[in-house]
């Protein structure tokens, strides 16, 4: 895999490798405003978008063009349900479609979960089994993901407390995924520690086992606790835990593209415009530290 | 537990929803449910059902603001958000869910509620009346209001709870027209 064959022609995320990105949910419109000049790459959210006529609002595109015009994109996916047996959400492809002919993103991204069984939503996302059955599976979906829209499609471990039958470890789970769908892996460092404080995962062993040059993006969150339960419930600042953790992989994961912190919209009038711009300069610190010299603007890759 | 298809339906059973009885089901879980066995439950099942519940809570007062209020105002939040989730056959798009939540209530035995949840799920169907209702019929474009409409949804927006306010002899016929409330 070639990390250069995956940046858009607006390569703004050449200035610093890895580039420095935010989720968006669609609101509220002075988070955008104040955070597009900061960070390298805007991640949106397809399902975020969607309005009461259950389509894309024109008006949450028109905002983007106006307040982020010229910065690259990314797409993550909350409703496909790569892991549904009876066939992923159609009708979350119909949003990816729309937002591919608006503009189209460095890669796009989902979850190793799913949402929907027998065509009802979940209302919460599980994880899938860690099996050979559910391997198979979105190895070729995966694959199919990236062919048809012509970018990479990376898939995200999905933290949940739900008990899950596995026949492999996590961090070999990932890595044939990887290797065999021919997309890069998004890890989620918050979903790791949640899984680790749950009882469901243990760090130490899954950093050393995971191959980080596969990995092309890393999400940091802050989390909550619920009854002795690690929630992620993006509502907060990152804890310092996951900085120490992000500044342990990053000299690992040579083929990271992005880095990106993820905060729910909801949270943002309790949290403040101001603190999530404090959360990107502070994650922003830690890559320029890590990276260090070979990171430099306007440096090839 | 074999198969992808069975840890589905374990979920869902965790989830408080119905199996789905889908062809590809593992015997062993199929089996269990003929003979009147429940699926088995995953652990962290319990926190998982608090957090879709406060999800839905959350969802359906930002689409539904006024009939969430007056159901605070009743105490049957919580009560009436589980009932609509355990109806499964839930739809993605929140707008839609929040609309058939809407659509039952509005034969709710409570006055106020019945008539609160009819209005704003006529603005919302005015908006986009081609959203799935989950076989609803449609609301009556007249009905009678016991107290003054105007003042219930001031109350609920001033965070005042109406069954204070004063019944209205005769009551007050409310008319939708061209996605607007009349009481003239």
């Amino acid at each position: 895999m070639n990390p250069m064959t995956l940046t858009g022609p607006e390569d703004r995320t050449a200035r610093v490798r890895p580039a420095l990105g935010l989720a968006w949910e669609g609101r509220p419109r002075e988070l955008l405003a104040a955070c597009a000049p900061v960070v390298d790459v805007l991640e949106v959210v397809p399902d975020c978008l969607v309005g009461p006529s259950g389509t894309i609002e024109p008006g949450r595109l028109i905002e983007l063009d106006e307040l982020a015009g010229t910065t690259p994109l990314t797409y993550h996916g909350i409703g496909l349900s790569l892991g549904s047996t009876s066939g992923w959400n159609e009708d979350y492809l119909r949003l990816l479609d729309r937002l591919f002919a608006w503009r189209e993103p460095l890669w796009h991204s989902e979850h190793l979960g799913f949402t929907h069984v027998g065509g009802s939503f979940l209302g919460t996302m599980p994880a899938l089994p860690l099996t050979n059955e559910a391997l198979d599976l979105v190895i070729e979906r995966a694959s199919a993901m990236r062919a048809h829209y012509g970018r990479e499609f990376m898939l995200e471990h999905v933290a949940t407390p739900l008990q899950r039958p596995a026949e492999m470890t996590l961090a070999a789970f990932l890595n044939a995924l990887a290797r065999e769908s021919g997309s890069r892996l998004l890890v989620d460092l918050h979903n790791l520690e949640c899984d680790a404080d749950n009882g469901l995962l243990d760090l130490v062993e899954f950093v050393d086992e995971l191959d980080w040059r596969l990995v092309g993006e890393i999400h940091v969150a802050g989390g909550t606790w619920v009854d002795g339960w690690h929630l992620d419930v993006h509502r907060g600042p990152v804890a310092t835990s996951t900085l120490t953790l992000l500044d342990e992989i990053l000299p690992r994961a040579t083929n990271l593209g992005l880095v990106l912190y993820e905060v729910l919209a909801a949270a943002v009038p309790s949290l403040g415009v101001a603190t999530v711009v404090d959360q990107l300069s502070g994650v922003r610190r830690s890559l320029e530290a890590a990276i260090g010299a070979r990171t430099l603007v306007g440096a090839p890759a | 537990m074999n198969g992808l298809a069975a840890y589905e339906q374990a979920v869902l059973a965790t989830l408080g929803h119905a199996p789905t009885g889908r062809s590809d089901a593992s015997g062993t879980l199929r089996d269990a449910a003929s003979q009147g066995h429940q699926p088995q439950q995953l652990s962290g099942g319990e926190v998982v059902r608090w957090g879709v519940h406060q999800w839905a809570v959350l969802g359906l007062g930002s689409v539904c603001p006024l009939t969430m209020a007056l159901l605070g105002h009743r105490g049957r939040v919580d009560a009436e958000v589980s009932v609509h989730i355990s109806r499964g056959h839930r739809p993605m798009v929140l707008h839609h869910w929040a609309r058939q939540f809407l659509a039952g209530l509005v034969d709710d035995p409570d006055e106020l509620v019945a008539n609160v949840a009819r209005l704003e799920g006529l603005m919302a169907g005015s908006r986009h009346p081609a959203a799935d209702l989950g076989g609803a019929p449609p609301p009556p474009r007249r009905w009678v209001w016991s107290r003054d409409p105007e003042a219930v949804l001031a109350a609920l927006l001033t965070g005042r709870d109406p069954a204070g306010l004063p019944v209205r002899h005769g009551g007050v016929v409310v008319r939708w027209v061209d996605g607007r409330m009349r009481t003239a």
